[in-house]
Order: structure tokens, then sequence, then C-alpha cells
């Protein structure tokens, strides 16, 4: 469950990360399309993660919002500084998650030194 | 998939759209023309000296209506005779007038070169003020710094000449004032004439005591007994061997007095200060004399005549000294002078520096254009960047309008057959990575560009080989000092160390940031482990921890939430433990890495529209590498998700070996057998799917194309398409070697195949350099730190925290660092862009007064 959580935090925190990105640094064409699809965007994501959290299902339908967002999400992946936020989520993650999943179910134990 | 076509293109992933274009300047506005388009920098002109026109552009002036209209025309008759009349480049006037222009340039920044020279010798430095810099014409600054150079030239020439005379009276001085002591002292010592001369080596004390003496002794003149002398001076060094050759040249008839002369003289040789020595000859007879002299003109001594007589010797020194001290201060207001005319040529020399490269550049650039037959007016050739067309014509109309032509300029789009340039517009960001990976290659046009994933993936991998939060903190540091003195360190000229790292400072902070983040992962602080993210998992078995060194601990709880867990260090297990996960986190990052390389080639293809490189090339690659290594990634992510003590080095290596044996303890999940024989049978079957189909399928496709080709095509006379390279109508008619595609295919499958297993491998060296990294920081921590912290006296604790502090920064920070760095790029270059780049493109080089400024600097 640890594992899940903190996936979710992740993913999370690259979405926030990319707003805000966009929202200090807007100089690319149809800014402001992009400021209006993220907030629909991001509370649907918010929602959806809060629900997967609480290990319900999601009861409302997603499928309307998803035709609706996912043109807008597709727009926000091609852009150049979402690509580095996506970049960087997805490389400090694996790097958490390797680290973490190595230390789930060890084969091996410390085993102090004669000094400790 | 419609709803990826609609989408923007990613900015920075491909270069600018280019194209050619042909402008067409009317001689009167051409300067001006050019200047402006150097100020805006965005095209990049052709060397068209000997172009092939396609089109004729000719003017027709309506003398009526005051108006100019252009038509095209398109005559082969005519094109010819421009052909010819534009390869006779010589005949030309108006070529040659931008040649003598561009001497002329060469010229004044020649001469402002030698202000440079002249202002850094006498040590001059005027920071030039806004204030006082005056705009001036070219032609004004030509007269100008000719009339500077002159007078310079002779204020040199003065100042040398009065410098020589003024060494040649120092000398003499100090001839007189030695040579002096010794007459004396010979007229003294010539009293009883039997007495042997013995050599007396005066010090200034004995000069005074032999002055005092001589006034109670009547000298005798030694030159009554056919004695005479030759006084003079001569560099120390040379002194024995001079003495020695005159010895054997007058066989011994001679003797020979010296004294260190006393103070450094100018050698007018050298230029340099040395020791000399004053000496002097007494001889007889006119031969010794004339061998004298002639050895004194080899040696390079300067002889100086010193008359006998003690008061005129006085007489004399004294002359000399008012003639030195005039010679002083008149080199000294010569000096003043000079330092004024430099000092004022200072303020303006950068300017002038500046203002004269950009005509010269505007000239080369003029060069390089061609005229119309008509010879009133200049085509050229260029690249530019489509965005930039509305600036470019933009900027074309200023320059009509304010040189007061009444033609217009043309600017137009031009087909071509060449490869554009690839422009990428970077900011002070992005520069740096993607100056990295065009170290290696200019991206090909419209070629993915790793640059925009390098960005992230770069210093993320050298974080990994770097991963302490601790060296992460001081990286940051330095780098947030670069780039908060940005604007005072980039206007100034560093070092070209500094100025790398100044170049590189986004990327260093980039890097700091990870190696924060991978220390935290890893859980050191120059080696030390925190509990910032709670407690340990591990603790020990009872109470009493008796077994803690020889079972272990054992976990209790949920792994520790964010990194290595703090028990871990300093254990005896630790290396085996950190070992297994680093090397299997590499190949994991590895695979990953290698897969986006993958993916971006069939991004290129797409892009491209070549559904041969997916089907035949993208497909098998992909299929071979991840039934292979994903599947190893795979087995990776089972095995710790499951604490399976199964052994991946035998899977992998019996899945080739043994496919159909059982696997017994090795079995991590339930069909792995059956998995493994599907994805090496897939493997085995990728090989000959990314060879052979795709050579054969080219060649089919060749032949279709070029079916009819080979009866030959009914030209007319006038259709020159042998001569016409740059003609838009050219047949494309290359001949198709099927044997040299199917090589290159076969290199590229193998360099695959063999890349596969050797590319993942060297992802390895991510385990190699942190465990290095790691134990060259517990060993400075351990070995320095603590041990100097055990002893109570404060000097060795210091001195230990300082050797300490130096070892961490010289071979933790800077080498570990550059190494880290090395092995990342290495990583990116071969493994990364070797997938899926071919950076045989060429940079966008545009006129630019800027990048004229940017190269001065």
């Amino acid at each position: 469950m640890g594992f899940l959580m903190t996936t979710i935090i992740f993913f999370v925190v690259g979405v926030v990360a990319s707003v805000l990105v966009r929202l200090c640094c807007n100089r690319g064409p149809s800014t402001n399309l992009y400021v209006i699809a993220s907030i629909p965007t991001l509370s649907w994501l918010l929602g959806v993660s809060w629900a997967f959290g609480k290990g319900l299902c999601s009861k409302f339908s997603i499928h309307s919002f998803l035709r609706m967002e996912i043109h807008g999400i597709l727009y926000l992946i091609f852009w150049f500084h979402l690509t580095l936020i996506i970049t960087a989520t997805i490389c400090s993650w694996m790097m958490w998650a390797i680290v973490y999943l190595a230390q789930l179910k060890p084969l091996i134990v410390p085993i102090l030194s004669e000094g400790e | 998939m419609k709803l990826f076509e609609d989408l923007p293109p990613m900015d920075h992933l491909r270069s600018e759209d280019m194209s050619l274009v042909q402008i067409i300047i009317p001689v009167e506005s051409a300067h001006r023309a050019v200047s402006y388009l150097g100020e805006l920098g965005l095209l990049q002109l052709k060397d068209v000296r000997n172009p092939n026109p396609v089109d004729l552009i000719v003017f027709a002036f309506d003398s009526h209506r005051g108006s100019c209209s252009v038509f095209w025309l398109v005559t082969p008759a005519t094109k010819m005779e421009t052909k010819r009349f534009l390869l006779n480049e010589d005949k030309s006037p108006f070529q040659r007038t931008f040649v003598n222009q561009v001497k002329r340039c060469g010229e004044m920044s020649r001469k402002l070169r030698f202000f440079g020279d002249q202002i850094s010798k006498a040590g001059i430095t005027a920071s030039p003020c806004p204030a006082s810099q005056q705009v001036i014409d070219l032609e004004e600054l030509e007269v100008r710094s000719s009339e500077h150079e002159a007078e310079l030239l002779e204020m040199n020439a003065n100042s040398e000449k009065l410098r020589q005379t003024y060494n040649e009276l120092l000398e003499f001085k100090l001839v007189l004032l030695k040579a002096g002591g010794f007459l004396v002292a010979a007229q003294n010592h010539a009293v009883p004439p039997e007495t042997e001369l013995v050599e007396n080596i005066y010090s200034k004390k004995d000069d005074e005591s032999v002055f005092l003496l001589e006034q109670s002794v009547q000298p005798e003149s030694s030159s009554k007994a056919g004695l005479r002398f030759i006084s003079g001076i001569i560099c120390k060094s040379k002194e024995l061997t001079f003495e020695r050759m005159l010895f054997r040249a007058t066989r011994g008839n001679m003797f020979f007095n010296q004294a260190p002369a006393g103070e450094q003289v100018m050698d007018p040789v050298s230029g340099e200060m040395v020791e000399k020595t004053v000496f002097v000859v007494f001889f007889s007879g006119e031969q010794a004399k004339n061998k004298i002299l002639k050895i004194c003109q080899a040696f390079g001594a300067s002889c100086y005549p010193v008359p006998e007589e003690n008061s005129k010797q006085m007489q004399l020194t004294r002359e000399v000294s008012l003639r030195l001290s005039d010679l002083e201060a008149t080199l000294d207001a010569g000096n003043r002078h000079r330092n004024k005319a430099l000092a004022s040529i200072a303020s303006q020399l950068w300017n002038w520096i500046i203002m004269v490269k950009k005509e010269k550049g505007v000239y080369d650039t003029l060069n390089m254009l061609n005229f119309d037959v008509t010879k009133k007016c200049l085509v050229g050739e260029g690249w530019c960047p489509t965005f930039a067309k509305p600036q470019i014509k933009e900027a074309l109309e200023h320059a009509t309008i304010h040189s007061n032509s009444q033609v217009g300029i043309i600017f137009h789009d031009m087909d071509s057959f060449e490869s554009p340039p690839t422009y990428f517009r970077t900011n002070r960001f992005t520069h740096a990575f993607q100056e990295i990976v065009d170290a290696y290659g200019v991206a090909r046009y419209q070629e993915a560009n790793p640059a925009v994933y390098s960005v992230i993936t770069f210093p993320f991998l050298f974080a990994v080989m770097f991963g302490d939060w601790g060296h992460g903190l001081c990286l940051l540091l330095g780098s947030l000092i670069l780039i908060l003195h940005e604007k005072k360190l980039g206007s100034q000229k560093l070092g070209s160390f500094m100025e790398m790292a100044f170049g590189g400072r986004y990327v260093v902070l980039l890097m700091a940031l990870f190696s924060i983040y991978c220390g935290l992962i890893y859980n050191e602080f120059f080696s030390v482990p925190f509990h910032i993210f709670g407690t340990s998992a591990y603790k020990c078995r009872d109470s009493s921890c008796s077994d803690a060194h020889t079972t272990g601990l054992i976990k209790y709880r949920d792994p520790y939430p964010f990194g290595v867990d703090p028990r871990w260090r300093g254990s005896r297990s630790e290396l085996p433990f950190l070992n297994s996960v680093k090397m299997k986190m590499s190949i994991l990052l590895g695979v990953s890495q290698m897969n986006l390389g993958i993916l971006l080639s069939y991004f290129d293809a797409k892009f491209h529209g070549s559904s041969l490189d997916i089907r035949y090339q993208f497909m098998p690659q992909m299929i071979f590498l991840n039934s292979l290594f994903g599947y190893l990634a795979l087995l990776i992510v089972i095995k710790w998700c499951t604490g399976s003590q199964a052994d991946l080095y035998h899977v992998m290596i019996y899945m080739f070996l043994e496919p159909t044996g059982d696997l017994g303890e090795n079995q991590l999940f339930w069909g792995q057998k059956e998995l493994q024989i599907l994805l090496l049978l897939m493997a085995i079957v990728a090989v000959p799917w990314m060879l052979f189909p795709k050579p054969f399928i080219l060649r089919k496709l060749h032949t279709e194309r070029f079916q009819g080709r080979t009866y030959g095509i009914l030209g007319t006379s006038e259709m020159d398409l042998d001569h016409d390279p740059d003609s838009a109508r050219r047949q494309h008619h290359e001949d198709f070697n099927f044997s040299e595609v199917f090589v290159h295919q076969m290199i590229h499958s193998i360099e695959f195949v063999l890349g596969a297993v050797s590319n993942t491998a060297s992802y390895l060296r991510l385990w190699a350099l942190s465990l290095a990294h790691s134990e060259l920081s517990t060993v400075f921590y351990e070995k320095l730190l603590l041990l100097a912290w055990g002893y109570d006296s404060v000097i060795i604790r210091i001195a230990g925290l300082a050797v300490f502090a130096f070892a961490t920064a010289f071979i933790l920070l800077m080498m570990e660092t550059l190494s880290a760095f090395l092995h990342a790029l290495r990583l990116h270059w071969v493994e990364f862009m070797g997938k899926f780049y071919h950076g045989d493109g060429y940079k966008f080089k545009p006129f630019s007064f800027k990048l004229l400024a940017d190269e001065e600097n």
C-alpha cells in the first residue's frame, strides 16, 4: 500500500509542477488554452487519485470527462517544459521505486560490524 | 491516433523549418541592406560566386510612371550568356570594389591591433565609458587611425633613439667612474717603475681613498712609457673569456684591470637589465691596439675614451651626469605624451574594433553575392528560418527606404535539393545542453533532437553516479553563485576553465538538484546516513542484540519509506546488498533509456513517413531488445516483489543453453519456461527480420520508381541535364547499389544485436562509479575526519578538518564530478543516441553582428 500511495504522490507532484511551470513561464502559443485545459484536468486527476487512494472505485463517469480532457492533456504533453517535468518525474519515481522494491523482501539482512 | 496528429509539434524536438531564399538587392541599397541583415542575424548566405542561374529577373523600368515592374523571364539563351559572363569574375570592376573594401578593413583592423598591443605594453587599462564614444564614419576612422599610427610609430622611434643614447651615456659614466680609479692607481704604482703592476679590485671605499691620495702625489704620465690603455664596459658573463682572448691575442703583453659596474644596465641587444663589468686594458704598440679593438667589437664590449688627468675625468663625469639627467627628463616627458595619446585611443578602441569588424563582415558578405547581367543589382542565396521571413522582409524594406532607392529588394523562396542547416532556438538554459549534444554531431535537418530528453536524463544519470546530498549541496552552492553573478561574469573575459564552468552553470544546477535527490535516496550525507524519513525497518532479534554481529537484524515492518535504510551503513553485509541493488538498478535504467532511444527512432520514421523503417527496423529492434533485456528487467522486478531466491544469471544463461530444461528453484512465476521459449524464438526471428527484408524492398521500390528511365529521355538541346546540378528540373537518377545497401543493413543489424548486450552491460558503470564515490566518501570521513576528531587536541582536529575539506573538494567534488560527467556523457552519446541519432547535419550560422562581437571577445 505504501508503494501505491507514494507512486500517486509522485504523480500528483508531477502534475502540480507542470501546471506551475506553465503558469510561470507562459511563453508558448495558446497558453490560455493550456491554462483553461489544465484546471479541469487537474481537478479530474485529483479526484481520481483521491478515490483510488481510498481504495474505492470511482463511481462517476470518467468516460465523458475523458473525451473532453484527453485532448487537453495531450496538448499539455507536447510542450517542451512539460516534457522536462514528466521526464524528471518518471526518473525520480523510478529511482525511488527501484530502491523501495529492492528492500521489500530482502534476501540478506544487516549484520552489524564489531565496532557498533 | 488522429488525436495525436492534430497536436502542435513540440518545440526543440526538431529543427526549425528552414527555407532557401534568394535576395536581389540593387546596388545603392546593398551595403545598408546587408548591415540590417547583420543586425537581425537570421540569414545564412551561401557563397554564390558561380551560381547556375535558373531564373533570370529582368527589371523593366517604366520611365513614364517612374515605377519599376519586375517579371520573371526564363530564357535558355540568356541563361547561357549570363553563366559565361558570371564565370569571368576577374573582368568585373564591380566585384573588385568590394575586394578593395575588404583590404581596407583588414588594414584598419591591423592598425587597431597595433594600438591594442601598444596599449597593453604601456600597461594602460582604460575602460570604455559610453559617454565619450562618438559615432564616426569608416572613412574618418581610417584617416584618424593612420594619423594615430604615424604618431605612435614616430614617438616609439624617438624614444628608442633617446633610450639608446641614455644607455650609452650611462655606460660612459660608469666607465669614467671605475676606470678613472684604475688609472689613478696605475699612476700611483708607476712611481717605482720596476714594481710589477698588480691587479687590484676596487670597492667604492677604495675609490675615495685613492682620490685623497692622488692629491699629494705627482703622477707621471704613463703614456710616456709607450703604455696606452683602452677602457670600456662588457657583460659580466663574457668577461672571463674576453680576458683570456685578449691575453692570448697579445701573447700576455697586456695588463687587464676590471671592476663590476655596480648597477645594472640595459643590454641593447636583448633589452634586459644585465650586470656589466668595467675594464681597462693596458698595452703597448699599434698592432696590439688593433687586435684589442677587434676583440672588443667581437665580444660586444663598448669602448669609451677616458682622459688620464683626474680633473678632466671629473669634468667629463659632471657633463655626462648633466646630460643623463636631461635625457631622463626628456624620456619621461616623451613617455607621458605617448601614454596620453594611447589613453585617448584606448577609450574608443573597442568601439572602433567592433565597427571595423562589422564593416569587414558586411563587405565579406557582399563579396559572397553575385551580380546580375545588368550590373545594377546583387543576387544572393541563403537559408533562413521560415518564421524569420517577415522580419527579414521588413529589414530589407527599411534598407530600401533609408537608402532612398527607387527599386525594392526582391526576396523570395527557392527550391533546393540540398539539405538545409539545422537550427534550434535555444535560450541560455537549453543552450548548454544543445552544445553537449552538438559536440557528438549536429542533428540532421528535422531529426529528433536528443537534447530535449538529455536536459533531464543527463543530470539524472550523473546523479546516480554521484549520489550524496552533502556533495550535491556544495555543487548547488557553486552553481547558484555562477547563476546569480550571471550578468557580471558574462561581460568579463574569463579563463578557459572558468568559461567552461560558467557556460555549463545550468547543467551544474540540474546536476546538483538531482544529486541531492539521489543522495537522499542512497541516504548519504558525506557518507553519513540520516533517519530523516522515520525509523529503520530493522531491529535486533531480541532485546540483548546478542546475535546482531553474527546472524544480523530482522525486518519487522514495511521498508524504509524513502531511500536506503540507514541501518545498512557500516554493516558487514552492506556491500553485498548495495551492490546487488545498484547493479539491478543500472540494468533497469539502461533498458528504459535504450527503449526510449528506439521509441524516438519510431517517431522519426513516422515523421518522415517511412513505414519501411517502422516495420523492418523499429519493430524487430524493439522485439529483440525487450524479449531479452526487457525480460531480464521484468525478472528483476518479480524477484524483488516476491522475495524469491532465484539466481537470475542462471535463468538468463540457461534460457539460451537449455531452453527446455526444468527451472527448478529458479522458477519465479507459473509458465516461465514456456514464456522463455517464446521470447527466445521471437528474438531469433527478429534478427533476420531486421537484416533481410529492407534491402530487397528498397531495391524493388527503386526499380518501380525508375522503371522507364533506362530508355533515356528525349531532351531538347536547351535542357542541359548534365550541367545543371542545382536545377529544379534535375532528374534523380542514382544507381542503386544493392550490395552496398545490403552490407550497410547488415552492419546496422549486427551493431544492434551485439550492441544490445554490450550497451546493457555498459550501463553497469552507473553501479561502478556510485560504488567508487561512496567508498571514497566513506574513507575520507572515517579515516580523516573521525580519526582526527578522536584526539582531544584542537590543532589536530582543525588539521583533520582541513585535510578532509581539501580532499573532499579536490577529489570528490572536482575529480568525481568530472568523471561522472564524462561517463554520463558517454552513456548518452553511445548507448542512447546510437539507437536513433544520425547527427550528420550542419549548423545554421547566420550572418550576425552579435556573433562577430562574441567572436572578438
